[in-house]
């Protein structure tokens, strides 16, 4: 019977399903640690959406988000018997991740190319841009094609730090502590960039906004 | 934008919504599945560097240990050297310096001159102190006995002095003679026995030479036979031409380097050297 933390280290678990989740990630964690490789394929399954997600908003570019994700979890994978369960499993994971595409991005700041993945037309969405503009066909797809770019555009205009913050926190939807956890810094530094990285966008995507 | 929006709020929130439905579409996955497994195996089968095992030391490690355990070693070897420069630097000075100042009265005040700032002449009044002593003074010429006596020792304290009184010698120089003489007030008895077979021909030579001579004269030998070519010809106005056509640079390879060099020239021939090379 494995021994399941209950408090994962300095990481406050949010809500009851983030305890369930942490501790059925613990019992995978651990059966990969005893020699069950195939264990770990459950894990990658689980996060490779939210991981690549993350990455894929850091870059805005897709082959980038695509290499970077199989590295944070390669990389997992080759150190997860040194993983103690002093965090939940996501924020170690997300941790990788997160250093893997800083590095990235410090390396390559002089080359940036953009390539973007296809808004899905879902209900949400839908009645997002039926707010934003009553165009249909062409020109709605046209308008919603130009607001992505407009997005993206804004959100690497922020610096490293603080995009990686408004990820986390608006797309990702992680809590401050676990962003500070995963970043590494205070709660008070992660809400203080995340208030300056939205004023910031704010002013950039002035038109598309209506109080 | 166009005129006919319906005036309903939309925040920044409600944008950046729209950025979580950016999503790849499900094939993405399956090549994304392949590809990971190539890498996972390639990655498996890559041998890692030796300092890839040391993250795991460290992580190990407390965060607050490792600054101070690096500030303990850097204690440590401060005190190390301090300690190794008292011990290593006063007993070999100072018994040299006192053994001069009773040829040379006023040794202290000349060794506290403005361009001796090395630290071993600040061991100078201490020199004093221990000079003054009645036992030193009457020690020292038994244990050391003058260039007058018997012993063809070399008088190492004799060039000492001079050299403290003309100021010919940098500071370096002057350090390595009250060194020699040091070594020669401690094993007084084993050079006398290194040296009894001089005795016969007591003619001492001592030679402080510069880097440039010490090289100009390894690469020219004193009698060479490649200069003489001329009947009549003196091999010293070629050899004089040779070393001055060689540039600096072909006589002190990088890295530069202040070379002092004592030797003892003896029956004819250089016998005993010390060096000292500071970079």
């Amino acid at each position: 019977m494995h021994v399941v933390p209950k408090l994962l280290g300095k990481t406050l678990v949010a809500s009851p399903e983030r305890q369930q989740e942490a501790d059925s990630d613990w019992v995978l964690v651990r059966r990969v640690q005893a020699g069950e490789v195939a264990a770990f394929d459950d894990l990658i399954r689980k996060y490779r959406e939210r991981v690549y997600s993350v990455v894929y908003n850091m870059t805005s570019n897709r082959e980038d988000a695509a290499d970077l994700t199989q590295d944070a979890f390669i990389k997992a994978f080759q150190s997860i018997n040194r993983f103690q369960g002093q965090a939940s499993f996501f924020t170690w994971l997300y941790r990788i991740a997160v250093n893997s595409t800083l590095t990235h991005l410090r390396k390559s700041k002089l080359r940036t190319f953009f390539s973007f993945e296809k808004i899905n037309d879902e209900d949400k969405t839908t009645e997002l841009v039926e707010q934003l503009t009553d165009k249909k066909g062409v020109e709605r797809e046209v308008f919603v094609k130009e607001l992505q770019e407009k997005l993206n555009e804004a959100m690497q205009k922020l610096s490293i730090k603080h995009r990686t913050v408004v990820t986390l926190f608006e797309i990702d939807g992680l809590s401050h502590e676990e962003i500070a956890d995963v970043v590494g810094c205070s709660v008070g530094t992660v809400r203080s960039r995340l208030h300056y990285a939205k004023q910031l966008l704010q002013s950039e995507l002035q038109s598309y906004l209506r109080p | 934008m166009n005129e006919s929006r319906p005036p309903s709020k939309v925040t920044l929130e409600d944008l950046l919504r729209l950025k979580r439905t950016e999503r790849p579409p499900a094939e993405f996955w399956t090549q994304f599945e392949s590809e990971f497994r190539s890498r996972q195996l390639a990655a498996a089968v890559e041998r890692k560097p030796w300092w890839f095992s040391l993250s795991g030391i460290f992580s190990s490690i407390p965060r607050f240990s490792m600054p101070v355990g690096a500030a303990a070693v850097l204690a440590v070897t401060f005190l190390t050297i301090r300690d190794y420069r008292q011990t290593a630097i006063e007993p070999a000075f100072s018994p040299a310096l006192a053994n001069a100042e009773m040829e040379a009265p006023g040794l202290a005040a000349a060794a506290r001159q403005p361009g001796m700032t090395a630290p071993e002449y600040e061991a100078a009044p201490e020199v004093m102190r221990i000079a003054a002593q009645p036992e030193i003074l009457q020690e020292v010429p038994a244990v050391a006995p003058t260039a007058t006596e018997a012993s063809p020792r070399i008088r190492v304290s004799e060039l000492l002095v001079a050299s403290l009184q003309d100021q010919v010698l940098p500071p370096s120089a002057r350090s390595i003679l009250a060194n020699l003489e040091a070594v020669q007030f401690e094993h007084a008895q084993f050079l006398d026995s290194r040296m009894a077979d001089s005795r016969a021909n007591p003619t001492v030579e001592i030679a402080v030479s510069t880097p440039r001579e010490q090289l100009v004269r390894r690469l020219i030998p004193e009698n060479p036979s490649i200069v003489s070519y001329t009947a009549g010809h003196d091999p010293s106005v070629s050899n004089n031409r040779i070393a001055r056509t060689l540039s600096e640079s072909e006589l002190y390879p990088a890295p530069r380097r202040t070379h002092t060099n004592v030797s003892v020239r003896q029956n004819g021939g250089w016998r005993n050297s010390l060096g000292l090379s500071v970079f």
